[in-house]
């Protein structure tokens, strides 16, 4: 295969000629090759090679993302290889695929969608539910039934708690991805903040659902919170 | 939901930012620079930490990450033999 310089496959692919043909031929191999090595990394055990159904869905998605690259070549901003950014977007086609037909599976009540929160949030054996635990879960589902606007609830139980991809919460509710990111975010802010106003903090809950000396992103960054004595007994009418 | 699952939510609701976040689209836009300064030994969450912490709130948006670093991770070693 001919190695090609970022603007060496720009021009190709805009050029309309038999180089654009033989460029695009290229791009499939390698968002092909990509897309088999993704698949057969993550859904085959050991990295075995890929059944007929994958291999059909691998050539689907290929499909699917080389007529997104070429209607997105003026987004390229050049910040990195062409071929790292057509990658990008056959992994996120790949897997906007696989959610979905994962997301088809799912022993989810369509028609309680965004609706049903769990009576327990993990899969924890039994024992494993203290009671200060079943306390600081109640406290929680209760802030997420009172203190979110009935969007950004539907929005997060859909997808944090029954498991729909993004993506599919966005064609369910109306608007795109990025206004559904927003509309959890926003619910996110509320509820850290109704958390925060009952004097617990992120340490705290930590604490209780989880390991307190587990590393996470917010320690890395320095944001961990003071942790202190806490309840979770809600208050009636709260 | 795993508990590793249920404690990222939790951890997702403290991390999250008073103003405006980094979009998913703006995300996709910066992450193959982020893909590429990682696999190169660059400390990338240092150089763009926004898309750091996109990748920390928006658990499907890291799944496409990993899998893209893993690719050009693959790539380089295929360069250098």
């Amino acid at each position: 295969m001919r190695q090609r310089s970022n603007a060496e496959w720009l021009t190709a692919l805009r050029a309309g000629d038999q180089n654009q043909a033989d460029a695009l031929a290229d791009l499939r191999e390698l968002v092909l090759g990509a897309i088999i090595k993704f698949l057969a990394r993550n859904e085959t055990p050991g990295g075995s090679s890929l059944d007929h159904d994958l291999h059909q869905m691998a050539e689907d998605c290929a499909q699917e993302a080389i007529i997104l690259i070429q209607s997105k070549l003026e987004q390229f901003r050049g910040e990195s290889k062409f071929t790292t950014w057509a990658y990008s977007i056959a992994v996120r086609v790949t897997l906007g695929e696989l959610r979905r037909r994962r997301w088809q599976k799912a022993a989810v009540d369509r028609a309680r969608l965004g609706e049903d929160m769990p009576i327990w949030p993990t899969d924890a054996p039994e024992p494993e539910r203290s009671l200060e635990r079943q306390q600081a879960w109640a406290l929680l589902a209760r802030l997420i039934e009172n203190s979110l606007t009935p969007l950004q609830r539907k929005a997060l139980v859909a997808h944090a708690f029954q498991g729909m991809p993004l993506d599919l919460v966005a064609e369910w509710l109306g608007g795109n991805r990025n206004s559904i990111y927003k509309l959890i975010h926003d619910a996110r802010k509320r509820l850290k903040a109704a958390l925060l106003s009952k004097g617990i903090t992120h340490q705290d809950i930590i604490a209780t659902f989880d390991s307190p000396r587990r590393e996470t992103y917010l320690s890395d960054d320095g944001k961990t919170f003071q942790s202190q004595s806490v309840s979770y007994t809600v208050e009636s009418g709260s | 939901m795993k508990q590793k699952e249920f404690a990222r939510l939790l951890d997702t609701i403290f991390a999250a930012k008073s103003g405006e976040e980094m979009s998913c689209t703006d995300y996709f836009d910066s992450l193959p620079r982020y893909a590429e300064l990682e696999a190169s030994g660059v400390d990338a969450a240092a150089a763009l930490p926004e898309v750091r912490h996109h990748m920390h709130q928006c658990p499907e948006c890291e799944e496409v990450y990993l899998g893209l670093l893993a690719l050009v991770r693959a790539e380089k070693m295929a360069d250098r033999a």
